[in-house]
């Protein structure tokens, strides 16, 4: 109940900021983009506006994610509004979750209105969509829930913009973390392999929530690796958000 | 039971490359149900960090306190507490009837309740007018208006109040005095801090003082020890020249309106014998007032002695 | 009342919440085995990406697709331009290559890619290899090992066992269920059919109808050297002819025209004119132009590696040979000449 009042409310002023304009951009984006690139292409149109609508998607949730997460506590605390809000009867943990979750909300209405929008626009272009593409939206979504999670963490730590510039790297890191297992042969056996593949899986690997190959190219994933991935988000973000509550609980004010 | 009970509380505030800074040093306080505590003191005394503390915001250092009986840092103590920050901030995209519905449900009101709530707060505090406005235009005694409805959401029975009254013109200070007047009749108890004296002194049953995080006074007004009558006026009238002029010559300082002389002298005593003599000339007294000190010198003294320490 | 009685309650809640966080923790770790797992399952084995490019993949921050596109468009547009100027195509094997590691399902720069590759470059070699990369990735994709079937069909005919790799990639095209009937066609042909050239004409047919106009022109390029090719055995038997009634070879079709055997010029849709080799051996110079081209550019090529080996031009394009980089020197296709090589330039004319 309290979660959800901190969470209606933190919905209503990104909506009130403006914060969805973005879905205008991703309009401009996708529409302009695909079009100026679909007419000198090998009969990709339908490809070219799919990976546009995926990466804008990916993009711009991103975006949102980290400039919104990463002020979301910060912005609390530097303007006292937390002041009348911690003095309720209710638990830190509470107003992290609700914040928490009042921006997944607005992600969720963004991404639902974009995946949307690509879905029509495909149609109109006389394309047709399989399940592989709204698999890839999920996870893309699903993608965004880790990133938000380490922009509420960072932001019961940081100032937002270290926050962002950090969660920004994570971001880019994160798809990278493959890396860290194509290592060349002539590691293999030593310590610093071992070494390396601790890390891979402690990093948040966000290259899990990349569909958009498989996607764009109608190539079917299975409904395991989808279920997998869900779960990987889910007990990620988890473990981000109980860091952030923690870090928020022992916070004077 | 007491509505505030402080026990040794202090607060330490660390950060990483820094000196410390002891906000608060070993307060102990208790206050009554249904009282109207002052607490005074200048800027960085601890004033706003002891209701920091009492509000949940931050931990102490070491010490406790509760609230009638329940553990500061509980959730069910602040139920307990309605608080009203110095210079309240609220979220600029909401009015005050959502503001007021947001707070209710952090209190985990329901909607009826809500209702109810409102009709009690905005008729005490006079928002219908403002009820649908975005907080973002309002002055700062709009904003201090919302900021007391907020405390008074869930009608709590401790007020805690910081600076209520600062910054504000003559009707909104007015506007504030009345109300937590009313509440003090409603049995609520109201603790607030405040640097401006008169208020305190008009409106509290007690005051407690703080100088560099320590209590160093705490009583009822009229009974601070210390505070002193500085010397009491004769006014009286019907007197000749002749008579006038001796007894100017005896009193510490002397006046004349129109036909009214005012005479000061050092003391009860002096001024009952100053009186006698008026009679005696042919006089009549007209009022007979000690003075005394007022609370900005009390303090001004206090403070003088705890630095000279 | 003494406040300093209850544990302070914000203690007893961070145990818990550690052991919460490390439990979350310890599962997204198996959850990541899990997804491993899964798409290893999903995709097969992986292909042995060189390092460079697999960072490249890395390093987009999941815009691999965009920008697979973008390069995509990019190659295209390299390909129209050499087309109509140097015919080198030096970069477009790289190009693909980045592409499609970039997204590895992209399959249309896989076909396409590799069509160009051996159509445009006369790589057949690198055309395989790209197929070869693609295939596993994309079983489902009979568009790829069609391609690779055409390939060891129109390109590498002359390598034993083509044939025999054609029926095989082309029935596994087939097989996916997928393909359309005309590859299964092409399949069954194979068994029985000798005459390549018409099941080469028939893809070229099949690719006219593509949407596309740079697939269409390259059909159309292709089938009209075809037609250049069916004219050329009957211009043999002119020869042959003529050598019977006059006992030497034809130098030009006005030769064959006077003699009354042919009445008019065979047609050439591309502009190029026909005329005979010393031996009588009709030839046409837009398939010779052709051929030079390519001749030119693999020359040229390995003129540049001798470049990069030893930073300086060969003297000749025997040193070439000498070096080890070519067996021989291919001929110039057209008879009696000699390719001129400037050693100062480095090119070959």
């Amino acid at each position: 109940m309290r979660v959800l009042a901190v969470a209606g409310n933190t919905f209503r002023e990104a909506v009130r900021d403006k914060v969805l304009y973005v879905l205008l951009f991703f309009a401009i984006i996708v529409i302009l983009g695909s079009r100026a690139l679909g007419w000198i292409s090998v009969g990709q149109d339908l490809k070219i506006v799919k990976d546009f609508c995926l990466a804008s998607m990916s993009v711009f949730g991103a975006l949102i994610a980290i400039f919104v997460g990463t002020s979301l506590l910060y912005k609390e605390i530097d303007k006292k509004t937390l002041y009348t809000i911690i003095s309720q009867p209710m638990h830190r943990y509470e107003f992290v979750l609700g914040k928490y979750f009042g921006l997944v909300a607005l992600l969720a209405l963004a991404l639902g209105s974009m995946s949307a929008l690509s879905t029509a626009y495909i149609f109109v272009l006389g394309g047709k969509l399989n399940l592989v593409f709204f698999q890839a939206a999920l996870l893309n979504f699903w993608k965004l829930l880790v990133v938000t999670a380490l922009a509420v963490l960072l932001s019961a730590l940081t100032s937002p913009i270290l926050g962002a510039i950090i969660v920004f790297c994570c971001f880019v890191f994160g798809h990278a973390t493959g890396v860290f297992l194509d290592l060349p042969p002539q590691f293999n056996g030593t310590f610093t392999k071992h070494f390396f593949e601790v890390i891979y899986y402690c990093v948040p690997n966000l290259d899990n929530f990349n569909l958009h190959s498989e996607a764009a190219n109608d190539i079917p994933v299975s409904l395991a690796y989808t279920a997998w991935a869900l779960a990987y988000g889910t007990a990620y973000s988890a473990v981000l958000l109980i860091m952030a509550c923690l870090a928020f609980e022992g916070k004077d004010l | 039971m007491a509505a505030i009970v402080t026990r040794a509380l202090s607060k330490t505030y660390k950060v990483i490359g820094k000196a410390a800074v002891r906000s608060l040093r070993g307060l102990d306080l208790e206050i009554a149900e249904n009282e109207v505590f002052g607490f005074v003191g200048r800027n960085g005394a601890g004033k706003t960090t002891t209701i920091k503390l009492l509000c949940g915001l931050i931990h102490p250092s070491s010490g406790g306190a509760s609230l009638f009986g329940e553990d500061i840092r509980l959730r069910e103590a602040r139920r307990l507490v309605g608080y009203m920050p110095e210079q309240p901030y609220f979220y600029e995209y909401l009015t005050p009837r959502e503001t007021l519905t947001f707070y209710g449900r952090l209190r985990g009101l329901s909607a009826a309740q809500r209702q109810a709530q409102w009709d009690r707060v905005a008729g005490l505090l006079e928002l219908e007018d403002i009820a649908d406005r975005r907080i973002r235009g309002f002055s700062k005694g709009m904003r201090q208006r919302v900021g007391f409805a907020v405390a008074l959401v869930g009608d709590p029975p401790l007020l805690i109040l910081d600076e209520p009254m600062s910054g504000l013109d003559p009707i909104g200070r007015r506007m504030i005095r009345e109300a937590i007047l009313r509440l003090r009749d409603e049995g609520k108890t109201i603790f607030f801090s405040s640097h401006v004296l008169s208020d305190v002194e008009e409106l509290c049953d007690r005051i407690g003082m703080l100088v560099e995080g320590r209590l160093v006074h705490h009583g009822r007004v009229d009974e601070l020890p210390g505070r002193r009558m500085k010397e009491v006026e004769v006014s009286a009238e019907g007197l000749d020249g002749a008579a006038a002029a001796t007894l100017v010559a005896r009193s510490a300082g002397h006046r004349q309106i129109d036909q009214v002389h005012l005479f000061r002298v050092a003391d009860l005593e002096n001024a009952n014998a100053l009186a006698a003599e008026i009679l005696a000339a042919g006089g009549r007294i007209r009022e007979l007032q000690p003075v005394r000190e007022s609370l900005d010198d009390f303090f001004a003294r206090i403070q003088q002695k705890e630095a000279a320490k | 009342m003494n406040p300093d009685v209850p544990a302070p309650p914000r203690r007893r809640r961070i145990l818990p919440a550690l052991v919460c966080a490390a439990l979350c923790f310890a599962s997204a770790v198996g959850f990541q085995v899990g997804a491993d797992r899964a798409r290893a399952a999903d995709h097969g084995s992986s292909v042995l990406y060189l390092p460079n490019e697999h960072l490249l993949r890395h390093a987009t921050a999941g815009l691999n697709t965009v920008i697979a596109d973008i390069l995509w468009l990019h190659c295209i547009q390299y390909i129209a331009i050499e087309n109509r100027e140097a015919r080198n195509f030096t970069w477009l094997e790289t190009m693909v290559l980045t592409t499609v590691r970039l997204d590895p399902h992209f399959k249309d720069a896989f076909r396409y890619g590799a069509m160009f590759l051996s159509a445009l470059k006369a790589d057949a070699e690198a055309s395989t290899r790209l197929l070869c990369i693609g295939i596993p990735d994309n079983p489902r994709a009979w568009e790829l090992s069609y391609e690779l079937g055409m390939n060891y069909l129109m390109n590498r005919r002359n390598e034993p066992d083509a044939r025999r790799y054609a029926a095989y990639y082309l029935g596994m095209s087939a097989s996916t269920g997928l393909a359309s009937e005309f590859v299964a066609t092409v399949a069954a042909r194979l068994q029985g059919e000798s005459n390549l050239d018409s099941v080469e004409e028939d893809m070229w047919r099949n690719m006219l109808e593509s949407p596309d106009k740079v697939l269409r022109e390259l059909a159309e390029r292709k089938l009209q050297e075809m037609q250049i090719r069916e004219i050329l055995p009957v211009l043999n038997q002119a020869a042959a002819e003529y050598h019977k009634l006059t006992g030497h070879w034809p130098e030009t079709l006005d030769d064959l025209k006077r003699v009354k055997i042919v009445d008019k010029d065979p047609p050439d849709p591309l502009g190029g004119h026909y005329f005979f080799g010393p031996d009588g051996k009709a030839l046409n110079t837009t398939l010779l132009d052709n051929e030079k081209k390519l001749q030119q550019g693999v020359l040229e090529q390995v003129v540049r590696d001798y470049q990069d080996k030893h930073d300086r031009w060969p003297d000749t394009l025997d040193a070439l040979v000498k070096e080890g980089l070519l067996k021989a020197i291919p001929a110039n296709p057209y008879p009696g000449q000699a390719w001129k090589y400037d050693p100062a330039a480095g090119t070959v004319e």
